[in-house]
């Protein structure tokens, strides 16, 4: 008969047990590690500002296949982020498909669009997308269809944009991005609530907020260099 | 030499022709067809628009006294198409109207919209709601009203944004054509996500819910929406209290459920029911609330969004008649491409989008009982005052007598 001491006995009593628990423990230590601190705005309860890195935001590439060259997207990533897109400066639309004032935006970006996509010293710096919340993908796409949209709008049925970009969001709200020192799309440079109805002012707002290096000469010889 | 001359001569003479005769035509009476239900099953709504458009040149006379003198020619909407084109012929050929404006059911502004293509007039339509008669590239056809498809967006909206449900029970009358159809609605809120745990067409004459509601509230849907007549609209709430059914939000589908009697009927039952709806006296544009008090006194019944699209249509048509330069269907048709202004509907402007073309653009609304008042909570920023969600439920509102 073999003798052990009392711990080990509880130890091959209950192998299994204590093997899953401290698994669990585990499991929960590095996921809190790995946690992302809470977002400085949405702590503070306010909306992202200029200024502000503009956060991690997963959105489904396989929702707008036929924009993935407009975006200049990886071939094969399904899960993108804003920091993906190739641009200078990003206007993400927050919609709601439903909602008039964002009905009315969608046209004003879709002229915008129209616009940019026929200048040559626009085209590819500034690009559009939108992002609808509380709406499918099904109504999602009856919208870009109804209202003839020329650039990409992606779903957020379950309402991330609240715990992205800021408690109280309310449709529809302009965010303009611009690159980080590191090239990637992720400075808050601007934002707005509420309607643009004029494509020439909105487009004036973003050439802007172009580096300056990328900016039309045209603005820059209105003396509108260095505007913010 | 003296060929070229007279031939210049004959040209300035010939301007000064056409734009005497452009300014002396345009000076006169204008003579505007107006195309409405005056008789059968649809007279109330024909009759509303035809006093709310008079109402509307009475108030554009008082105010501009030197403005264009218009003579509306009324004519009865018949139900047969073949009727119908040859009334759109008759003001055309024989009345000598300049431009038709018509508040009628779908059906026969199809036929109407169609002649007047056809012959080349210019016509506003200002109640039928079919998404395709402006997705035809009619050329002189345009739309002051919303197209069906948008009449539930501000709801839609709500649900969306705010609400987020998971289930919806639908309540219809039969007989009932609010601004939603069940069916539309229903799709719609599949395809928003939200299962539909109950779709019940209800007879007109319906007077116990009770069975209906006790299977309502087993399956505790989120959201109640109800097309219904004013008298259903009244014994559902007032049953819905009794059976202490409590969603998240009774949302009406017009009908019975913006009427000021529903309030009155319903009392503090009424409290916190929502509807949607397109126009309503509460909304902020100039004339709107003058218009429903004008009308309230003079007819003593209230005037619902027919009447204010009627009133509408005939600010259009004289801001139109204003700024056209001649009474050519050519230039009339380009004041009304040109419009942009303010009425009691809202800002007019007609615009192509998606498959339509010479549409203008209007938001709708949510309303919400409190107190007895109807107040506008949805969109927000034309919101009269902050809405309340969810249903706070029934354990503070006693019944009262009935």
């Amino acid at each position: 008969m073999e003798s052990s001491a009392p711990g080990a006995w509880i130890f091959r009593q209950f192998q299994d047990i204590l093997i899953i628990m401290g698994f669990s423990l585990a499991l929960a230590v590095s996921a809190n590690t790995i946690r992302h601190d809470p977002l400085p705005w949405v702590a503070e309860r306010r909306l992202l500002e200029p200024g502000d890195r503009f956060p991690y935001f997963p959105l489904a590439s396989s929702e707008i296949p036929e924009f993935r060259d407009y975006l200049g997207l990886p071939p094969d990533k399904e899960i993108i982020t804003v920091a993906d897109i190739q641009a200078d400066l990003l206007v993400v639309e927050i919609l709601n498909v439903f909602c008039f004032p964002c009905q009315t935006q969608a046209l004003t970006l879709n002229r915008v669009w129209k616009i940019i996509e026929h200048r040559p010293d626009l085209k590819g710096k500034i690009k559009i997308i939108g992002i609808a919340l509380g709406n499918t993908k099904e109504m999602v796409r009856d919208f870009s269809t109804d209202y003839g949209l020329s650039f990409p709008v992606f779903s957020d049925a379950d309402a991330r944009s609240e715990k992205i970009i800021g408690p109280g969001i309310h449709t529809p709200f302009s965010l303009y991005i611009r690159r980080d020192g590191s090239g990637r799309l992720t400075v808050v440079a601007g934002t707005h609530s509420g309607v643009i109805e004029d494509p020439g002012l909105l487009l004036k707002t973003l050439t802007r907020l172009l580096p300056e290096e990328e900016r039309p000469a045209s603005d820059i010889r209105n003396g509108e260099a260095g505007s913010r | 030499m003296k060929r070229k001359e007279a031939v210049i001569r004959f040209s300035a003479l010939s301007v000064c022709l056409v734009l005497f005769l452009s300014f002396s035509s345009h000076a006169g009476p204008v003579r505007v067809g107006v195309l409405v239900h005056l008789t059968g099953d649809l007279s109330e709504f024909g009759q509303m628009q035809r006093k709310s458009m008079m109402i509307a040149l009475e108030n554009i006379r008082k105010r501009e006294a030197d403005s264009i003198s218009i003579v509306p020619v009324f004519r009865d909407t018949p139900a047969d198409p073949g009727k119908v084109r040859a009334v759109v012929n008759d003001l055309v050929s024989t009345k000598g109207v300049s431009i038709i404006t018509a508040g009628m059911t779908s059906t026969t502004a199809w036929v109407a919209a169609s002649q007047a293509q056809s012959l080349g007039i210019p016509f506003l339509i200002c109640t039928a709601s079919a998404d395709k008669i402006t997705e035809q590239g009619w050329k002189y056809v345009f739309r002051l009203n919303p197209p069906f498809s948008e009449y539930g967006n501000a709801m839609l909206w709500f649900l969306s944004e705010i609400a987020r449900p998971k289930t919806v029970a639908i309540l219809r009358e039969e007989g009932f054509s609010g601004l939603l159809s069940s069916d539309n609605l229903s799709e719609r809120c599949q395809k928003s996500g939200y299962e539909i745990v109950l779709n019940y067409l209800y007879k007109k004459d319906t007077k116990d819910f009770e069975p209906v509601l006790n299977k309502i509230k087993k399956k505790n849907p989120d959201v109640i929406a109800m097309g219904a007549f004013l008298n259903s609209a009244v014994r559902l709430i007032r049953q819905c209290r009794e059976l202490r059914v409590t969603p998240r939000i009774f949302m009406g589908l017009g009908g019975g459920f913006t009427l000021p009697q529903f309030g009155e009927l319903c009392g503090n039952a009424a409290d916190f029911v929502c509807s949607i709806t397109i126009w309503h006296p509460s909304v902020p544009y100039p004339g709107g609330r003058q218009y429903y008090d004008t009308y309230l006194e003079r007819y003593h019944c209230h005037p619902d969004y027919h009447g204010a699209e009627a009133y509408a249509a005939m600010q259009v048509v004289a801001d139109v008649l204003e700024r056209t330069p001649s009474l050519d269907p050519e230039d009339i048709r380009a004041s009304l491409l040109a419009t942009d202004m303010t009425t009691i509907i809202g800002r007019v402007k007609f615009v192509s989008y998606g498959n339509k073309m010479q549409q203008n653009r209007l938001p709708t609304y949510l309303l919400q009982w409190e107190g007895g008042r109807m107040s506008l909570v949805w969109p927000p920023d034309l919101a009269s005052r902050k809405y309340v969600y969810p249903f706070p439920g029934w354990k503070r509102r006693p019944a009262e007598q009935e």
